[in-house]
């Protein structure tokens, strides 16, 4: 069973609230130094905001459950389980998975370039199916080899 | 003024470099607001890269011109796909694309670019005539006035972005929080950094900002990937009588999108929908509203474009950026050194005259290139969207190293790309948690701080001084509006039924 809209904003508004608690233990944990008073403190002005992400995200719960009614452990769990099942949810994490990748394993290894080319090939061909194959990889080295001289020797970006 | 330094300034500007820099900017703006799914700020966050390695002042210039020319390019791509290259085109979208339909493209192009010409010209000069009082009225800001400032442009943003009020400040209050992590500015000591050594210097804004604005497009665009190739039609060319038979309309609707430009945190894309409602309100073609009318077109493209010089108002005089371009604007001069504030001007006034002049000649540069290049552009606009977005995601990972040579801050980048994708699919607008992070830090909590230790840890000066009060009521009527106003409507209807 999918999740109405309602029913998805009381889902994201309990999140919203876990992490509107998350901020507020966060803020209290925020130390005191020796020589200073609580109202002059580093504290004092993330614990007033967190309070009100707090408060806000109790309203936030409040109007959403008013409006999509109850909302059972049952209902949260087949929702959620379908709703990950769904095409949407597939094609997010393949579009993260495909940019995660070009970044923690072709980027952040040192070979800037030949992942960007790798990367870039790999979308046009998977992607953009009506340009020509040969097209779309001279555009990639014509494009890489432009970016090289730009921001390498131009700008000095020392991404290799 | 000092006119032998804007004599200075003009010389510097009118130079190769200056004049070269000035058409790259205009260019690459209205090429980036004109592409779907890049938008004015994200073209200049992108454009960030490429200002490292030059004197503030021309990065300001690059960035002025390409701020302008972008908000320009974004009617491009609504007039002629029906597609708004920025969001502040969505108004023009509206008149623009029944009029390509019409084959009378060109015409609406022309409209466009002549309309925006007109607001970014406007726009200078009232920045030019407003900015002598703001110094002043910012002379009389202590950081009461200061701090409140700062929470009045996030909560205006939160209000006026398109998501209702509740999510706009839940996103405003995740800035703030985020704003807050790293060492604290007053007394350095370490906040919310959850053990992280990299959390200890805070956010790196521009990352950030490179992630929110762009990365974000890039995963929600490969997302939809199956959108269709838009045809390009064509038209006629060329409409300057008709500007000038709606010069007052022009000339109103500038000034109008220019004050909502000075009030921080609203920006362009509000001010077009007063532009255009305000064409709308005053003609006597109102049949042809949404059919492709010309003049809502000049409502909504002097509007935009008069609010670009606005905004910049505030951040120049007070640090308080008037909407999210001149927040990543705000993000990139701190980088460079530049911390613009109440002070600031009076030492370093060649910022506003460099400013005032790039944007000046930044109009006639997209003019041109609006009204003899537009053709040429609207071609272009058929690249698929896949394309475009891996060349956005490549210089996301450069806009997210350069800024400080840490691969880490590429790691923040795509981190802050999943979380505005998110939000985008939540309908939690970005806006405002993109200005509570620019915000959040030196404006909101070290002015708190230094006004608590001033007023020796007492409030009361928070709301006692005058311009505190004023900003206080404004905020104040706004959570008013919509969070008590309602309660006591819905409560009388019921008593009457």
């Amino acid at each position: 069973m999918n999740f109405s809209k309602e029913d998805r904003e009381s889902v994201t508004s309990l999140v919203v609230l876990v992490i509107s608690i998350v901020f507020f233990i966060a803020t209290m944990q925020i130390p005191i130094k020796n020589n200073e008073n609580f109202m002059q403190s580093a504290k004092i002005f993330p614990l007033i905001i967190s309070c009100i992400m707090l408060a806000l995200s109790l309203i936030y719960v409040i109007s959403s459950f008013r409006k999509s009614g109850k909302l059972g452990l049952e209902k949260i769990k087949n929702g959620t389980i379908s709703f990950l099942k769904s095409s949407e949810v597939r094609r997010t994490a393949l579009s993260v998975l495909l940019v995660g990748i070009f970044i923690f394993l072709g980027v952040a290894k040192g070979r800037f370039y030949i992942s960007c080319a790798i990367f870039m090939a790999f979308i046009l061909l998977m992607y953009v199916r009506r340009v020509k194959p040969w097209i779309s990889i001279l555009a990639v080295i014509v494009f890489i080899t432009a970016l090289y001289f730009i921001f390498h020797k131009l700008f000095m970006v020392q991404l290799i | 003024m000092d006119f032998s330094l804007i004599l200075e300034c003009a010389r510097n500007i009118f130079s190769f470099q200056g004049i070269g820099l000035i058409i790259l900017g205009v260019s690459i703006g209205v090429l980036g607001g004109a592409l779907p799914g890049i938008s004015t700020t994200m073209t200049v966050a992108l454009l960030a890269t490429a200002t490292y390695s030059m004197e503030p002042l021309w990065a300001i210039t690059l960035l002025c011109a390409t701020q302008a020319g972008a908000t320009y390019g974004g009617s491009i791509a609504a007039s002629v796909l029906n597609i708004p290259g920025t969001p502040a085109s969505a108004a023009t979208a509206r008149e623009g694309y029944p009029l390509s339909q019409q084959g009378r493209a060109n015409e609406a192009l022309s409209v466009n670019a002549l309309s925006s010409f007109v607001g970014n010209t406007i726009g200078v000069f009232a920045l030019a005539i407003v900015m002598p009082i703001m110094l002043n009225l910012a002379m009389k800001f202590g950081p009461w006035e200061l701090f409140w400032f700062a929470m009045f442009g996030v909560v205006i943003c939160a209000k006026l972005s398109r998501a209702n009020f509740i999510k706009g400040l839940l996103a405003a209050c995740f800035g703030l929080m985020l704003a807050f992590i790293g060492l604290d500015p007053i007394a350095g000591t370490q906040r919310l950094t959850f053990g992280i050594s990299y959390l200890r210097n805070g956010i790196a804004l521009v990352p950030a900002m490179v992630g929110l604005y762009g990365m974000s497009e890039v995963f929600t665009s490969l997302i939809d990937y199956e959108a269709k190739p838009i045809e390009v039609k064509k038209g006629k060319l060329f409409e300057i009588g008709f500007l000038w038979k709606h010069k007052w309309l022009s000339i109103r609707s500038a000034i109008m999108g220019f004050i909502i430009g000075v009030v921080p945190g609203i920006g362009a894309n509000i001010a077009s929908w007063v532009g255009y409602d305000h064409a709308y309100s005053c003609s006597k073609e109102k049949e042809l509203y949404g059919k492709g009318s010309l003049e809502g077109l000049v409502g909504s493209e002097s509007a935009n474009n008069g609010c670009v010089p606005g905004a910049y108002a505030p951040l120049l005089s007070l640090g308080v950026p008037g909407d999210a371009v001149t927040a990543v604007i705000l993000g990139i001069l701190t980088i460079h050194g530049v911390q613009p504030g109440p002070t600031f001007l009076s030492k370093n006034p060649q910022y506003l005259y460099n400013i005032l002049i790039a944007l000046f000649l930044a109009g006639f540069v997209f003019l041109f290139i609006g009204t003899f290049i537009g053709r040429g552009i609207v071609r272009i606009l058929s690249i698929p969207l896949p394309a475009i977005m891996s060349v956005v995601a490549i210089l996301c990972a450069i806009g997210g190293f350069s800024a400080y040579n840490r691969i880490q801050d590429v790691y923040v980048m795509f981190i802050f790309g999943i979380l505005g994708m998110i939000m985008k699919k939540l309908d939690f607008p970005i806006a405002p948690l993109l200005l509570s992070l620019v915000v959040g830090g030196e404006l909101g909590d070290a002015n708190f701080r230094r006004a608590l230790l001033a007023g020796k840890g007492s409030f009361l000066p928070f709301i006692t001084r005058p311009i505190s009060i004023v900003l206080v009521i404004a905020i104040l009527y706004m959570i008013f509006i919509e969070f008590v106003w309602p309660v006591i409507k819905r409560s009388r209807q019921s008593s009457k039924e």
